[in-house]
Order: C-alpha cells, then sequence, then structure tokens
C-alpha cells in the first residue's frame, strides 16, 4: 500500500489527540474518584492496609495499578492536598488515569496493524494490509472505544489489551508467557475470568496438554506473585473475598445493560429485583444463569469441534480455523454475559468491539474468493461487517452514554440527551439482541447446527426439571426460592439453620424449637420481613413456627404472614420454651408472599425466629 | 492524458491530501489546548467516593492515622455581607439551596441520599453533612413512620442514636419557598443541645425528608441556608 506509513502515523496521531480531548471531561466521577481512594490508601499506607480499609471491589493486583497512578501524580502533586486531589477537575489526575486506557487503545490498533504486516506470522489470513489498516482505523475512531476510556475513565480497553497479548503468545507456541500475562489480565479486569475455559481449550488446541499444563502452571504461579504480598500477610480470605464478594452485589435485573433484562424490565432494569418469580418456579436470576450458561455451553461447542478434529495433537496446520473458532466462541461468550445475565452492567459488552476487529479477517477469508479480494471493500461479507460493526458500536455507545449521563448529566453530549426515554433503549436492547441472533444464524455453517440445538436443549432441559415439582403438582419448600427482600434487626437470614450459623461454620447447626428437629426451615431474627415472588402459581401455603432452642430465656415473638401487603395470618406471642405451631393458609392468587417476625413488643433481645417446613402447595 | 500530466495530477492529490492531514492534525491540536485551557481554569467541585472508604490525611496533618472526623467547637464558619451567594443543586434529587460562595462544599458520590457536606479547617468533610435527602422506606429504623405524620418522626428521631437521650426544642415552620420543616434540638449524654437539625417535608413525595444541620455554621448564616432550602424548582 502507497504511503501506508504516513497513513498509519495520521491515523495514530489523530486517534490519539482525538483522545485528549476528552481527558478534562470528569467521565464516571464515582469512578473516578474510587481510583483515587483505591490509590491513595496504598500509597500511604500500603496494599494489604489499603484493601482493608477501603471498599476496593476489584482484584487486589489491579491496586498496584491505582497505586502507580497516585505515585506519579505524586512526583507532580500533593495527593495530599485534599482540596485539588479530590476536586473533579483534577486535570493531572484524570490525565494519569485514562492514560494507560489510551495507550491500550492505541495497541490493540497497533496490534492489529502488525498483524497486518505479516498476518502469516500470527496465523491469521493472507489478506491485503489495507484490511488490516481498515480494522485498525474503525477501533482508533470508534464512538465506543472513546467513551469508555477516554470519556469515561474505565480500563476496559487494557483488560482486553492484555489478554489479547496472552493469545497472541498462545499463537506464537509460548504457553508459560500466555498463562501469566491471561493472569496478568484476570487480575486487572476480572470479567476475563469468563474467558479462562475457552483460553485454556485454545491453549490446548494450539500447543497440546504440554501446553496447557505449562499455561495453567504460569496462571497459577503468577496469581500467587501478584498476590505475594497477602501471602506473607497470611491473608489470602481477603484476596478470595475480592474475587467473590462481587456476586450479588447488585440484585438488580440490569445495572443500564441493554439486554433482555432490560426489556423484561421495560426500561426499569436498576429498579426491579432480579430476585422476581420469571419463569415458573424460576426467578429471573436464575434464568439469566441458565440462559448464560447455554450461551457459554455454545461457545464451548464451537471450540470443541476444532479439539475433536485434531484429538491428541497440536492444531498447527488448521491454526486458522482454530483461531477463528476462539474469536467466535468470545463474541459468543461475552454477548451471553452481557444479554442474557442478570445483574449485568451497561460496559460488559465492550470487548466484543475488539474481538469481532480480529475475527473479520477470518470472515472476510472464508466468504471471499481470492479473485474478489482485490477489491475486499466491495465483497458482500466486508459490507455486510462494516455495516454491523459500525451500527453496533454507534447503538452500544449510546448504551454507554446514556449511563453516564444518568449520574452525570453534565459530562455527556447534550445532543443525545432525547435518547433517554425507554422506548429508545428498549428499541437498542432488542437491536442488540438481533445482532446476537444473526451472528449465530450467518455463522451457523462455522459454528455447527448440532451445538445450537444443543445449547437450546440444554436451557430447555435445565428450565424444565427446575419446574418439575410445579409440573407435577408436587408440594414445593419456601427455601428453594430467593427472597425479593429479606431485612431483619440482627444477624441474617439463614437457610435450614438457626440464627447463630450467620457467625461461620463453627456455629452451624440445625433448626430446632423445643428440641423438636427440622431439617428444612429459615432461621431469623425480630424484626424480620421476607419476602417472596410466588408468581400467583400456589394455593396453600403451610409452615411451623416458633423460637429456636438456641435462643436464650427472654425470646418472645409474633408470627405474620401476609400475601400481596393483606394480613392471612397472625400467631399469639411465642416464646422460647413454647413447643412449634403449624398453620396453613390460603395462598390462591397471591404474588407476594411476605414473612413478618415481630418482637412481641418486648424488644427483640433473644428472638431466634424459625420458620420450619415452610412448603407451598401448586394450584 | 500523458503520463507527464497524469503524474501532475497524483502530485496535486498528494498535495491536497497532506494539507487536508495537516488541517486536521493542527484542528485537533487546538482542540486539545483549548480544552485543557478551559479545563484547568474551572474550578470544579470536591467529589468524594460513597460509602467508608480511604480519603487520606488532610494537608498539615503528619501522623500516619486516617483523619478522625472531630468537632471544634472553638471555631465557627461566617461570611462577610459581601461575599456573594451561590445556589446548589443535588445531583440526584431535585433540590437546592443557597449558600456563601466561600463556604466550601463536598459532593459524595454514588450515595443514594445525595448529601453534600462542608470542607473546612481540615477536618473530615464526611462528618460535617450539611443537607442529605432520607427515603424513610429505606431506613429500618424509621419505616414505622411510613404514613404518619413527618412531626412524629422528627420527635423521635433522636432515638435511632444511642448517643442521644431525647429532644430539647421543636419547632414547626415554613420557609420562604413554601416548603414545611420542623427544626429540633436533641439531647446527648452529657445532657447538652450543641445542634440544630432541620427537617423539611417534600410535597408529593411523603417517604422522603430533607435534613439539614447547622455543624459549624454560623446560627444567623444557617437560618439564610435554611430559608433558601427549594424541591424541584
Amino acid at each position: 500500500m502507497k504511503h501506508s506509513k504516513w497513513i498509519i502515523v495520521f491515523l495514530f496521531l489523530t486517534g490519539f489527540l482525538l483522545r485528549l480531548i476528552f481527558i478534562p471531561n470528569p467521565g464516571f466521577e464515582a469512578d473516578v474518584s474510587f481510583w483515587k481512594s483505591w490509590g491513595l490508601a496504598p500509597f500511604d499506607h500500603g496494599i494489604v492496609w489499603g484493601a482493608h480499609n477501603t471498599n476496593f471491589n476489584y482484584p487486589m493486583p489491579f491496586m498496584y495499578l491505582l497505586w502507580a497512578m497516585v505515585k506519579v501524580y505524586s512526583f507532580f502533586a500533593d495527593p495530599h492536598n485534599f482540596d485539588a486531589f479530590w476536586n473533579n477537575h483534577n486535570l493531572l489526575f484524570l490525565t494519569i488515569c485514562k492514560l494507560p486506557t489510551i495507550l491500550a487503545d492505541l495497541g490493540i490498533a497497533a496490534l492489529l496493524v502488525l498483524i497486518g504486516r505479516k498476518p502469516k506470522r500470527f496465523s491469521f489470513p493472507d489478506l491485503p494490509f489495507s484490511i488490516y489498516l481498515t480494522l485498525s482505523a474503525l477501533y482508533l475512531f470508534s464512538p465506543l472505544a472513546l467513551i469508555d476510556g477516554p470519556l469515561w475513565g474505565q480500563i476496559d480497553a487494557l483488560g482486553v489489551i492484555i489478554f489479547l497479548v496472552a493469545i497472541m503468545l498462545t499463537i506464537k507456541q509460548k504457553p508459560l508467557l500466555a498463562g501469566i500475562i491471561y493472569m496478568v489480565a484476570m487480575m486487572t479486569k476480572l470479567q476475563n475470568m469468563i474467558y479462562g475455559p475457552l483460553f485454556f481449550l485454545f491453549v490446548y488446541q494450539m500447543m497440546g496438554v504440554k501446553g496447557l499444563v505449562k499455561a495453567i502452571a504460569g496462571s497459577l504461579f503468577t496469581f500467587l506473585g501478584l498476590n505475594a504480598e497477602f501471602i506473607l500477610a497470611q491473608d489470602m480470605k481477603r484476596v478470595i473475598a475480592s474475587l467473590t464478594e462481587n456476586y450479588d452485589y447488585f440484585p438488580l435485573l440490569s445495572l443500564n445493560a441493554y439486554n433482555f433484562w432490560w426489556i423484561v424490565a421495560s426500561g426499569k432494569g436498576m429498579e426491579i429485583s432480579d430476585k422476581i418469580n420469571f419463569l415458573g418456579l424460576l426467578n429471573a436470576k436464575k434464568v439469566g444463569l441458565f440462559l448464560f450458561s447455554s450461551g457459554y455451553l455454545l461457545s464451548l461447542l464451537t471450540m470443541a469441534k476444532e479439539t475433536v478434529k485434531s484429538w491428541g495433537k497440536p492444531t498447527k496446520d488448521g491454526a486458522a480455523q482454530t483461531i477463528m473458532s476462539f474469536f467466535i466462541a468470545l463474541v459468543i461468550a461475552n454477548a451471553s454475559f452481557f444479554l442474557f445475565q442478570t445483574e449485568s452492567h451497561d460496559r460488559y459488552a465492550f470487548p466484543i468491539a475488539i474481538f469481532s476487529l480480529f475475527l473479520a479477517p477470518f470472515l472476510i477469508h472464508s466468504f471471499t474468493t481470492v479473485k474478489k479480494r482485490i477489491k475486499w471493500w466491495t465483497t458482500i461479507p466486508w459490507k455486510c461487517f462494516i455495516f454491523v460493526y459500525i451500527l453496533y458500536t454507534c447503538l452500544y455507545f449510546i448504551n454507554l452514554h446514556t449511563a453516564l449521563i444518568i449520574n452525570y448529566p453534565e459530562n455527556g453530549i447534550p445532543l443525545l440527551f432525547s435518547l433517554q426515554n425507554p422506548t429508545v433503549t428498549i428499541t437498542l436492547a432488542v437491536i442488540l439482541i438481533g445482532f446476537f441472533i444473526f451472528f449465530i444464524l450467518s455463522l451457523r455453517n462455522v459454528i455447527g447446527i448440532i451445538p445450537i440445538i444443543v445449547s437450546l436443549l440444554v436451557f430447555i432441559i435445565l428450565s424444565t426439571a427446575s419446574n418439575l415439582p410445579l409440573i407435577l403438582h408436587k408440594p414445593i419448600s419456601l427455601t428453594a426460592f430467593t427472597p425479593v427482600k429479606a431485612t431483619q434487626d440482627y444477624a441474617r437470614m439463614t437457610i435450614d439453620m438457626p440464627t447463630n450459623a450467620y457467625e461461620g461454620y463453627k456455629k452451624w447447626d440445625r433448626l430446632s424449637v423445643q428440641y423438636g428437629f427440622y431439617k428444612k426451615g429459615i432461621g431469623t431474627h425480630a424484626k424480620s420481613e421476607i419476602v417472596y415472588d410466588i408468581g400467583r402459581r400456589f394455593k396453600t401455603f403451610a409452615t411451623d413456627y416458633g423460637v429456636d432452642t438456641e435462643a436464650g430465656l427472654q425470646g418472645s415473638i409474633t408470627f405474620e404472614i401476609w400475601g400481596d401487603n393483606t394480613l392471612l395470618f397472625r400467631s399469639d406471642t411465642i416464646k422460647r420454651f413454647d413447643n412449634p405451631r403449624h398453620i396453613e393458609v390460603d395462598v390462591t392468587g397471591v404474588k407476594e408472599l411476605k414473612l413478618f417476625v415481630g418482637d412481641a413488643g418486648n424488644g427483640n433481645t433473644d428472638d431466634h425466629a424459625d420458620w420450619l417446613n415452610p412448603t407451598l402447595y401448586p394450584l | 492524458m500523458d503520463s507527464s500530466s497524469s503524474d501532475q495530477l497524483i502530485d496535486q492529490k498528494t498535495i491536497i491530501t497532506v494539507i487536508v492531514a495537516l488541517g486536521i492534525t493542527i484542528i485537533l491540536t487546538v482542540a486539545v489546548i483549548t480544552t485543557f485551557v478551559k479545563a484547568k481554569n474551572h474550578p470544579g467541585k470536591i467529589i468524594l467516593p460513597g460509602g467508608i472508604t480511604y480519603v487520606g490525611m488532610r494537608e498539615g496533618n503528619t501522623n500516619n492515622q486516617v483523619t478522625i472526623p472531630t468537632e471544634n467547637t472553638d471555631s465557627v464558619y461566617t461570611a462577610e455581607a459581601s461575599v456573594p451567594w451561590v445556589t446548589y443543586k443535588g445531583t440526584l434529587y431535585p433540590y437546592s439551596f443557597s449558600y456563601p460562595k466561600t463556604l466550601k462544599l463536598v459532593t459524595f458520590d454514588n450515595d443514594a441520599g445525595d448529601p453534600v457536606a462542608i470542607d473546612w479547617n481540615n477536618g473530615d468533610p464526611r462528618g460535617r453533612i450539611l443537607l442529605s435527602v432520607i427515603d424513610i422506606t429505606k431506613e429500618s429504623g424509621l419505616k414505622e413512620y411510613v404514613g404518619k405524620p413527618k412531626k412524629e418522626l422528627v420527635q423521635n428521631w433522636w432515638r435511632q442514636f444511642g448517643g442521644l437521650t431525647g429532644i430539647s426544642s421543636f419547632t414547626a415552620f415554613t420557609n420562604k419557598n413554601g416548603m414545611v420543616g420542623y427544626r429540633a434540638k436533641f439531647v446527648n449524654k452529657e445532657g447538652q443541645s450543641p445542634n440544630t437539625d432541620v427537617f423539611f417535608e417534600v410535597a408529593g413525595k411523603p417517604n422522603l425528608l430533607v435534613r439539614v444541620a447547622n455543624g459549624i455554621l454560623d446560627p444567623t448564616l444557617f437560618d439564610k441556608i435554611v430559608d433558601s432550602v427549594n424541591w424541584g424548582k
């Protein structure tokens, strides 16, 4: 390509300058202020102290990056100058915290250029360099890439580029390094965890069992190395917590992600619990997990075909096919994660915009002839890709932009404010799901019809199996449901165990009232309110109740059962030495079943309450 | 067209392309410089992360401890009559109030109560909340007041706190903007009532209350702020 060097310089320079323009925008101010807090704490007191004295909820090694930001900041200004440091227009900090992502953006674009120069070296299709350069430009000027890092202040692109490096190292047959870098990617952005099984399957496909073992070893040692400070401080509990505490952190249908649940919530995904009854006995969260699992299975099966073909030996000859399947699998897994899980964040679909650029050369190569590739820009596959890609990035940009201006209207683009209304956002969600279906259907020959059918069947089987009691009209324990809401004035609700079990496994015990023991039930403490969405599917609710044997002598409680805000039952005052009582109430037509425990008007000392064998009988 | 004229055409095209490229680069460079200069002069506002997290040591505080909010009873903030008053508007809720420009306010991000605090005398602003919005359906200690007169809630507000023992004064009033409020002083364990708390009802939102606390503010100035509190306008 004539003058290509100058074109590259121009593209990267303008891409860089365009990003610099957005740096002074305070972006998503909550994220930036958390970066400051979580960077300042290790800067002042070290990472272990910082992890315990902040509300940091990312993987622990990410704190080193934030520490580095504050460290760099301290070369130019004092991070303890309160007014300057915490100012939302702190230009120095905004520059330092946004620069890594901007460089990552340039790195992703550069990687495409690098591959395009010598595609065969990376087992990529031998296509004209101009295709790779165009893909690089698409990313450099994508509105999505501009809003996520340079404007918002997030680090998604940084997480993706590190993961891409791990992929390239796998392609270059360097399993140990690939494993190491993959773990760095995961510790930078926990979302990379979802690609783990796909990545290690890819490593196996490229390098066989030996390569897989090396990659896993590299990952494990890197995990330990990156968390070494916590190991030395004998504090791995905090590391584990950082990897698990985000589960159910925001128990809502959709966190401004325009996906399936955004449609279900009629555009109010941030206001509706994901524990609402949705499909038979299943709440929205479980249905979301089943849908995601089916999507993930599809991604695994897409790749597994390659493994079956080359069983037991590395796929060097068919590397291009393997890499293509891997990138398709990444798009499917990422899209399933964003579109079908509840509690999905607005930014979760960001990596798709990058993975699809790396997938594009394979698709163009597969669906065009050598002759047609001379004028590649006129081919149907290219036109189709470019149309869908630009539309996708623009529409998903609106998703991110709306999520930003809901919180920080002054940091967004006023012209786009009208796009916040639910009709627009729900339409966007429908289109994004449409893209996913289009992607699957248009690549059905590559993915395979059988994997698609198997994935759909798995969802149907999982949903049906979970609803068997309802289908067979069998009684169902209320403990199988997850409450929409559960509050109590002391400790927290426990399932099949009394209140004290909340303290940890040493206090685990069976539920009992006056030494009558029960396998099933709910342990709670006055005053407590536990609400279930039972979806108008039952006729009777039966339960025993009483004060748990573990309670002190002052335990005295009243039990109430409410159906859609109507009192169905209120007990007498039950005391510590009373035997369990039994009640059955009619719940026909009831959607919201509430179990309330009162303190009988004398305070809640020793009020350890048990709902025992709480059972629902289907209509 | 002969080869020399075709070369000339190519050269012309190249020159135009280079000029356009340079033009775009220059425009972007100017835009970068302009946004940075503009941002440097932007006063901005102090944004602290929501929840309990680290905000560092204040300037001049050299020990290695996290600054704990302390109340310096000797220091009271006041403003000269010449100081202009400006309006502060809530981020999540449509409340607003006026305050002297020299009073430094701090906004908390990610906080459901949309609070605003006073940055004063190197103390931790988290201990000096000036105004916040309370949703009584979301506070376990206040749920029993849902649907009841707000007067009753304010008179029993102190019961949520172990450090308070009762209420020493209570007045209902309406401010200049027509907002119905209750002014209360609560008694601490030492038998003193050093603080004034004002609670405003929100018309059409029976589950919301706007709480304004005097903290280190001069009483007259505090009254003026209370009088300026408004909702939704």
